[in-house]
């Protein structure tokens, strides 16, 4: 028989105890204390059972243990504080710094009591415990709780009432902390102790809410938050969400997109701007390094097509892959085996660029259009190769239905003669089979085509605008001259650009050749890339990323101080370098997924390499604002003295060699280009203004009163002074051989049609006695869409009907694009453009 | 006053030859106190602008000068003869 205890001893518990005061005392040394203090400070509120929340009071706990105990005869008060503390440390053992419910509280004043030998108080406490359930007549099992309570006012224990959180998913889901804790370890890395008193903090505010629904990305945001206050900024970096504000989400539907005038205004292309948003911070948070997308934010450098982070930036390529390998695509419903018809390879032609559009940020070039072409057109009468001609150009420009409803920003090169690289290649012809000739043999093929692609552009679309895209780009070579039938092709042309302003003239002066694309990139054939032109479909070249360097700013800091000057280009550039790096990288670890990557592509191998071959990538460095830095540091813009005009090719010579320098020290092809810069003459100009108020405002090209402001694009001279376009053609051509990627002169002949002999005579002066590398002519339209009707020159109203519902049409930077959708910066530079009469 | 130019760089043997070239030439026809002959490093920041500027997209380029005009340009030429730099016109 067990011994019979004095229940209400003296000592304030029951002594039947088996931890006798002894005991407990010696459990309760310094630490013990100090633990239990803290547990204390832990708890700042309890919620009650009806829900509300109110100040948590070990006091309670104390004074409900003591009661329990005189009920069975236990006198001393301060046991029942000792006991008091053990559950404060008791609970928070269990839970942490969550709110505490009183249920939960109460169970652990059960295990104490039991655990430290006070069974009679403990049964005393669960019979008062009880009785007052009873009363209450409240559940105790949890599904109970979940039944009683899930109407219930707000504020109540979100676990056990109606508090949902609407899910990325698109449902609702009851509130679970737990999800919380998870993200924050798997996403970010924190570790579980820090996740669970972030998470409990949070869900504490939630509490103090009234709100009854949450968002996941409201949840998170408030968890990033705690995770900044408990110092864990790059946990917070990995844990971030990325989306855009509803506010910029209904801009985005609503209004059209002014960053680029080749995205339209329709539902795809507001998809595709919303997906650009979200790419551009993935691209910011993950894909380059925190200093890199600072200097982008800053201004510093400017990160082209950021939209496009999870993919090259542009492609060039012959027509021959697709020739010989026909449309067997990764991922692709069906197969086409190499084309047998002229409309068949067209169709190849077309669809191939559509796929490449969605893997490429920007163009989509083709090498020697009209030769590649010429032996499918063998025997076609004039009519059929017209058809053929009208074909390519109109399923070009009107590929509205491809990525984001834009037109595909595509070039075809075109040569009138075969150039000396493609001379003895051996053709393919229909089935992707060799002819047996050579591409020479085929040179009347290919001029008829290429002379029937300028009839064409030369009566522009259904109503006679200018067709936008595809762009011809005409090499001219030193063979050109030598090649019957010249004088009439460059006359043929040159009509065109003065009719409509499509020609591009790309001039290969010397041995060099390459293909041309974008608005003035180029590819230049190196020595083993001519070895490649004898199997031309292994001829693929891609530019990974352009990157630009704000020179403005660099003249502005610099403040007349050579050294730093060129030091400040220095860190402009190493970070250039390393967002290249980076950028590549991540295009590596895509590319590195093969067939179950974004990119599978870009990765097949039908010739014994992938598509995109790394290895003839490109890096470009852009130039933005050379004679904005320039009238910076000397106070002179290019054009005013030869000094200032010297100094400037010092810079971009500078940058030319740091180019090299970068190429030998990474193995990978850095070079300079010039930037089209159609957002970032804008950006980086309102930025500057921003940062250095007169010292920008000095320099800024636009009207300042209004806002709408723009560096001078790359290397170009002040576009709005009366310069001869001669002259200028030459002074700005001695920039190009300093630029490797690719360069181009504007001539803006606006309202005035110059006679095909004077554009002619133009191109043939540029050719012989310039070191310009791409010249264009840049008319301008009045398209009225009431009546149909195109007029030369821009104005507010049709002059054929008087209807104000027209498009100005012209050149943005490298193509035509209609007026209303250029962002501001580019609306000032058209209202500055010095236009002449060549 | 002959002005001569040697746009190379320091790695290239040919623009070493036309540099000794000229300075052959210019002393063997007694012009050496009249001839003032520059080497253009096209590999520094000052040289490459400096060719830009002149037009100069290959090495070596030689370009001669009378005072201000330009007389004579020989480009990527690794020997010359007499007479074609009589031809030329600095004789």
């Amino acid at each position: 028989m067990e011994p019979v205890k004095t229940p209400l001893s003296d000592d304030g518990v029951d002594t039947t105890a088996t931890n006798d005061i002894d005991t407990l005392t010696s459990n309760s040394d310094d630490v013990q204390r100090l633990h239990r203090k803290l547990a204390s400070r832990m708890f700042q509120l309890v919620r009650k059972r009806d829900g509300q929340i109110v100040k948590f009071d070990r006091e309670n706990i104390t004074t409900a243990i003591f009661k329990a105990a005189q009920s069975v005869g236990g006198t001393r008060r301060e046991i029942a504080e000792q006991l008091a503390d053990d559950v404060v440390l008791n609970l928070f053992a269990d839970r942490g710094s969550t709110l505490p419910t009183v249920e939960e509280i109460q169970d652990i004043i059960e295990k104490v009591l039991i655990e430290n030998g006070h069974a009679k108080t403990a049964k005393a406490f669960i019979l008062y415990r009880h009785e007052r359930s009873k009363r209450r007549g409240a559940p105790k099992t949890r599904p109970e709780v979940d039944a009683a309570t899930k109407d219930r006012p707000l504020g109540i224990d979100p676990t056990e009432l109606a508090l949902f959180v609407r899910t990325s998913g698109d449902e609702i889901a009851q509130w679970d902390k737990q999800k919380m804790v998870q993200a924050m370890v798997r996403e970010a890395g924190v570790p579980e102790a820090i996740a669970k008193t972030v998470s409990d903090e949070v869900e504490e505010t939630v509490l103090h809410s009234n709100v009854r629904v949450l968002t996941v990305s409201l949840i998170r945001e408030m968890v990033n938050a705690k995770l900044i206050e408990h110092g864990f900024e790059d946990a917070r970096k990995k844990h971030a969400r990325l989306g855009v504000p509803l506010y910029d989400a209904e801009r985005i539907i609503t209004r059209r997109n002014r960053e680029n005038a080749n995205i339209p205004h329709n539902p795809e292309a507001t998809s595709m701007t919303l997906a650009e948003s979200i790419n551009k911070q993935y691209g910011l948070l993950r894909v380059f390094s925190e200093d890199v997308s600072d200097a982008h934010a800053r201004g510093d450098i400017h990160l082209h097509d950021l939209g496009f982070i999870n993919r090259p930036y542009c492609s060039g390529q012959s027509l021959e892959y697709v020739k010989k390998f026909g449309l067997n695509l990764p991922n692709a419903l069906s197969i086409a085996k190499p084309a047998r018809y002229p409309e068949t390879l067209l169709a190849h032609m077309v669809k191939f660029s559509a796929a490449l559009q969605g893997h490429f940020a920007g163009a989509i070039g083709w090498d020697a259009v009209n030769i590649f072409f010429s032996p499918f057109l063998v025997g076609l009468s004039e009519r059929e190769m017209k058809q053929m001609a009208q074909m390519l150009v109109f399923e070009y420009s009107q590929q509205s239905v491809a990525r984001g409803g834009q037109a595909i920003f595509s070039d075809i090169n075109i040569y009138w003669e075969v150039p000396k690289h493609f001379e003895t290649v051996e053709a393919i012809g229909p089935g992707g089979e060799a002819t047996g000739k050579t591409y020479s043999e085929y040179q009347k093929e290919a001029q008829r085509f290429a002379w029937a692609l300028f009839d064409v552009y030369k009566e522009g679309d259904g109503t006679g605008r200018p067709f936008f895209f595809p762009k011809p780009l005409v090499h001219i070579t030193e063979k050109f001259f030598s090649t019957p039938g010249h004088d009439d092709f460059l006359n043929h042309i040159s009509d065109v650009a003065a009719e409509k302003g499509n020609t591009y003239f790309v001039f290969d002066r010397g041995e060099t050749a390459k293909i041309s694309e974008c608005c003035r990139l180029s590819f230049k054939l190196e020595k083993s890339d001519l070895e490649d032109a004898k199997r031309p479909w292994r001829m693929r070249y891609s530019a990974l990323q352009n990157v630009t360097l704000n020179l403005p700013r660099a003249g502005i800091l610099a403040a007349g101080d050579d050294k730093k000057l060129f030091s400040i280009l220095d860190d402009f550039f190493d970070l250039a370098i390393k967002a290249h790096i980076q950028k590549k990288n991540f295009i590596m670890s895509l590319l590195n997924l093969k067939d179950s990557g974004p990119l599978a592509l870009l990765t097949m191998e039908k010739d014994g390499e992938p598509y995109l071959r790394m290895k003839r990538a490109t890096y470009l460095i852009g130039i933005l604002g050379l004679n904005e830095l320039v009238q910076a540091y000397r106070g002179e813009q290019l054009h005013e003295t030869d000094d200032a005009f010297k100094f400037g090719l010092k810079v971009v010579a500078y940058l030319n060699l740091k180019a090299k320098e970068a190429s030998r020290k990474y193995g990978l092809r850095f070079v300079l280009e010039q930037t089209p810069a159609e957002s970032a003459a804008f950006r980086l100009s309102r930025l500057d203004l921003d940062r250095y108020g007169k010292k920008a405002e000095a320099i800024v090209k636009g009207d300042l009163s209004k806002h709408k402001t723009y560096y001078t694009n790359s290397t170009f001279l002040n576009v709005s002074e009366p310069i001869n376009p001669i002259e200028r053609v030459r002074l700005e051509g001695k920039y190009h051989d300093l630029i490797e990627a690719g360069a181009l002169s504007h001539v803006w002949i606006a309202d005035s049609r110059p006679s095909s002999d004077s554009i002619a005579n133009f191109v043939l002066k540029t050719f012989k006695h310039t070191r310009n590398a791409q010249i264009a002519f840049s008319p301008e339209f009045t398209s009225c869409n009431a009546c149909d009707k195109v007029a030369r020159g821009l104005s507010q109203t049709c002059p054929f009907c008087g209807s104000m519902d027209v498009d100005g049409i012209t050149r943005v930077t490298g193509y035509f694009s209609k007026i209303s959708g250029w962002n501001d910066g580019k609306r000032a530079e058209l209202a500055d453009r010095f236009r002449s009469d060549i | 006053m002959i002005k001569v130019s040697v746009f190379g760089n320091k790695e290239c043997d040919a623009c070493k030859a036309a540099m000794e070239k000229i300075v052959h030439f210019s002393e063997r026809w007694g012009k050496a106190e009249v001839t003032s002959i520059d080497f253009v490093d096209m590999e520094t920041p000052d040289g490459l602008a400096e060719g830009a500027y002149r037009d100069v997209y290959d090495i070596p380029t030689v370009i001669l000068e009378d005072g201000e005009d330009e007389v004579a340009r020989w480009i990527k030429k690794k020997e010359s003869t007499d007479e074609d730099i009589r031809n030329k016109g600095i004789c």
